[in-house]
């Protein structure tokens, strides 16, 4: 149901929104065979960087500060909630990874 | 006030004035705030309480359940704080706040003073709005009577705990940091999608579902907190409350009632309201859950048996069989509440303790003996799927590696919590719900939030989110102390208790007052002893 007002009430914009990080989006990085963190993470980074790049520069220095992994290990990945192949050299523009989506990750 | 009676008007020396009664009084008062518009239509005159489509027909059945006069009001209040007050001063005059159970239990009050007064100054606000809007005298009334009791709640909490503030670190600025640190979100956007909601809504929003349902987890747990752990100006606060906090939930009940009796049509609209604000509620009430399960020295109660009490008992037993026969059943999503009891506060301080060092309290591992409270407090799940996990931050800590969260979480865009909770049924495996809105991808904690998402994603969209807004850069800068300095966060506000300023202030001035130590080269031995100096260097290290 629309939120009742006295006005028109559609026009609010999102304050998440895409544009509102540039040609950044936010992905959330989630341990799903594994509670130690509390929650998943949520980090900025560019929709145009590799996934190489995100491997490193983002999971790997998140997942070993876990003192029950230490980024060596072999993962399997999903996006949402379907199963996802990364490809070293394509951004995460080009897998599919958009702004807020999630990437769970477990040991294969 | 005093009246002369009809017959004596007008004549001299006719006798003494007959005082009214109580209710002849507040009768007078209230008829004459009260007409029929002439110039303009009801509807002008009153914009705001037709729009959600509730339909009211006779507004004089909305009684007032106050039925108190302005000056019978004041005298009352007068009278509580003369009391409150009288304790305030004694306690601080005293030294008081070295009675305490432990410095740690002011984490507790901390939580209180910068999660909850600020939505008592929001409640006399909008309670001051509905004095005005409201087409009935009856309503108009008791909306200004509860609107000058938050009001009295804001300043009675903020002069009790700020005796607390010369002392003790985390409490300096409440008010800023209500609007900004990421855990306040959770109580401020409860308040915030409240008080944007149309009259009626907030009514059930904060009259019923805050004052009523749920007032019984969210107020008494801190009281009695203060009663077991020596605190003594907030257990009196409470009792100064207690009588207005009962008109609240009379209030609250009455307003369902009223609108439930006013015509069918407003049932399934009740009803969606009281579906979604059973579980705002419900999610905000997972700060007392860890609060009564971790931050007490001596422990009052377990949230499972708190919430077994004032909710499964009372309102479940009680209220909804009432409420049915109005055709109202019990909230959706109340069963997975109902399973959550059992983890909920092991979820919510595992993440309040991950993420200390970003707040104004301070944490730690619990001690030996209060896991064995857990235990006996938590016999199906504590043992099996959260005592491993304290045990493994200990040894941590022991080895100078005090564990904090490596980087910022993953919000629910409803509750504003961190996504930590478990899917409904499996503590194994953490929850993920999504939506898509006009192209926009949300994420969502649980099925609750997730249909209160879509039954409104227009107003949920503009949630403003800690963790977005930081990485948007409207939060003082990138890093970690950039965000802090913007918090207002100073030294010993956040982070481990063990080595705090908080602890290492404690130890010292008992020292003093017991007199065991006379010299300052003692009171280190002493700190050395209980491993103060040891858990500082640990951290340091870190």
């Amino acid at each position: 149901m629309p939120t009742l007002a006295l006005y028109d009430y559609t026009v609010h914009p999102s304050r998440s929104a895409q544009e509102l990080y540039g040609d950044d989006m936010l992905v959330n990085i989630w341990q799903k065979d594994d509670n130690f963190f509390a929650c998943p993470c949520a980090v900025r980074v560019p929709k145009a960087m590799t996934w190489q790049d995100f491997y490193q520069t983002q999971f790997l220095p998140y997942v070993s500060a876990s003192p029950r992994t230490t980024g060596d290990e072999t993962y399997a990945w999903h996006l949402d909630d379907a199963p996802f192949t990364p490809e070293d050299s394509k951004t995460l523009d080009e897998l599919g990874v958009h702004h807020k989506h999630t990437l769970g990750f477990f040991k294969a | 006030m005093t009246t002369t009676a009809p017959n004596q008007a007008g004549k001299k020396s006719a006798g003494k004035p007959k005082k009214l009664s109580m209710k002849a009084r507040y009768s007078a008062l209230t008829r004459d705030l009260d007409w029929e518009p002439s110039y303009v239509s009801e509807q002008e005159m009153y914009p705001h309480t037709q729009y959600e489509g509730i339909k009211i027909h006779d507004w004089s059945k909305w009684d007032d359940p106050f039925r108190l006069t302005v000056d019978a009001y004041y005298r009352y209040q007068a009278e509580k704080d003369k009391r409150l007050y009288s304790v305030l001063d004694g306690f601080a005059q005293g030294q008081g706040h070295l009675t305490l159970s432990e410095a740690k239990y002011l984490n507790a009050m901390k939580v209180f003073l910068s999660g909850v007064t600020p939505l008592e100054y929001a409640a006399n606000r909008h309670f001051a709005y509905m004095a005005r809007q409201f087409n009935g005298p009856g309503p108009r009334f008791a909306a200004l009577c509860q609107s000058i009791d938050e009001m009295r709640h804001a300043q009675t909490e903020i002069h009790t705990l700020s005796n607390y503030n010369k002392y003790y670190s985390g409490m300096h600025n409440f008010i800023q940091q209500h609007d900004r640190v990421w855990y306040l979100s959770v109580t401020k956007s409860y308040f915030d999608d409240a008080l944007s909601a149309g009259p009626f809504e907030f009514m059930i929003a904060i009259g019923f579902s805050f004052e009523y349902l749920l007032t019984n987890l969210l107020f008494v747990p801190f009281m009695s907190a203060a009663s077991f752990n020596g605190d003594l100006p907030t257990m009196t606060f409470g009792f100064s409350a207690q009588s207005d906090e009962s008109r609240h939930m009379t209030l609250g009940l009455e307003v369902i009632k009223f609108i439930l009796e006013q015509d069918e049509a407003n049932v399934p609209i009740v009803q969606e309201w009281v579906d979604k604000w059973f579980w705002r509620g419900y999610r905000v009430t997972g700060i007392v859950a860890q609060m009564l399960d971790y931050q007490l020295p001596r422990p009052v109660m377990s949230w499972k048996e708190a919430f077994e009490l004032y909710f499964e008992q009372q309102m479940m037993g009680g209220l909804f069989p009432d409420l049915a026969l109005y055709g109202i059943r019990p909230p959706k999503h109340v069963e997975q509440a109902i399973w959550e009891k059992d983890h909920l506060s092991h979820w919510l301080h595992d993440t309040f303790y991950q993420f200390s060092h970003a707040a104004n309290f301070t944490t730690t591992v619990p001690d030996e003996e209060h896991m064995e409270w857990l235990s006996q407090a938590y016999p199906d799940t504590f043992d099996e799927l959260y005592r491993d996990k304290w045990e493994e931050m200990r040894k941590l800590d022991e080895e100078g590696k005090r564990f904090t969260y490596p980087g910022l979480p993953q919000l629910c865009q409803v509750c504003q919590i961190p996504m930590t909770f478990p899917q409904h049924g499996n503590p194994h495996l953490k929850a993920q719900f999504t939506s898509e809105y006009e192209g926009e991808h949300f994420n969502l904690c649980s099925d609750g939030c997730k249909w209160i998402f879509e039954r409104e994603p227009e107003k949920y969209r503009q949630a403003w989110l800690p963790v977005h807004q930081i990485y948007q850069g409207n939060c003082g800068g990138p890093t970690i102390p950039d965000v802090l300095k913007w918090y207002g966060v100073q030294e010993g506000d956040n982070g481990e208790y063990v080595g705090s300023v908080d602890q290492k202030n404690w130890v010292r001035w008992h020292h003093q007052i017991e007199d065991k130590l006379g010299t300052s080269s003692e009171i280190e031995e002493t700190l050395e002893a209980e491993g103060v100096h040891a858990a500082v260097k640990k951290i340091e290290e870190a």
